[in-house]
């Protein structure tokens, strides 16, 4: 009996979430954009490009501090293979369109309303970042932001550029 | 008293089965700041500048991630 209710007390905290791991593909998606006159965005296995995807939200303190560095980061290369994509984990789409008015924004930014996505790549918390290779791979991912941080993420894109290249 | 040592677990257990975790996309509700634990966040604002003030440091102060999941 009382090995009965340890299991169900096993099972009923049990978390099933697989993490994404390092190394795997990352998943694909379509979005719709939060920018107006651009195209929804979509991710495929096959980009060609090193993408910097970050999952954030309106309600989320840090993201105050991560989106003023990921424009810099943007502009640092705008003009090599690297794409910055932010998505919005928002509800409500006006919250979201309230933060971007903060900033001056220069990457794209998708919104995933319905949180399929952010379950897709099982963010742990927000914000969320991945660096996913040109091949369409996760190679690395960043829960929380905190100042310094981004010198890292600039290093790691900097590493599969050279990469890429050779 | 083994009806009542049932009767207890078994409603530990039912109750312990209603525990969900909230994903991190979905903490909008939670990370309001009238969903804090603290009854008075202004206060605890004022506490915090003055302590890590004093202490001429940061992050030390509580333990990481609030109803966001934001570390």
């Amino acid at each position: 009996m009382r090995r009965f209710f340890l299991v169900a007390l096993l099972l009923a905290n049990a978390n099933y979430a697989r993490p994404l791991g390092v190394g795997e593909t990352a998943p694909e998606f379509e979005l719709p954009s939060l920018l107006p006159d651009t195209k929804d965005l979509t991710i495929s296995k096959t980009t060609g490009v090193i993408t910097y995807l970050d999952f954030w939200a309106s309600w989320c303190g840090p993201c105050n501090i991560s989106f003023p560095e990921m424009i810099e980061l943007k502009e640092e290369f705008k003009n090599q293979p690297v794409e910055v994509i932010a998505i919005s984990v928002d509800k409500k789409r006006e919250l979201a369109r309230r933060f971007l008015g903060r900033h001056r924004i220069n990457f794209k930014v998708a919104i995933d309303a319905t949180g399929n996505t952010a379950e897709a790549f099982d963010v742990p918390g927000m914000p969320t970042s991945f660096i996913i290779d040109s091949k369409g791979k996760v190679y690395s991912e960043h829960e929380g932001f905190r100042k310094g941080d981004m010198k890292k993420i600039r290093e790691q894109i900097k590493t599969l550029l050279i990469a890429d290249q050779t | 008293m083994n009806y009542l040592k049932q009767l207890i677990l078994s409603s530990t257990t039912i109750l312990v089965m209603g525990c969900e975790t909230v994903a991190p996309w979905d903490r909008d509700v939670l990370a309001r700041p009238e969903m804090q634990l603290s009854t008075d966040p202004m206060g605890d604002a004022l506490f915090e500048q003055v302590y890590l003030s004093k202490e001429a440091s940061s992050g030390g102060y509580k333990t990481a991630g609030g109803g966001c999941g934001c570390n």
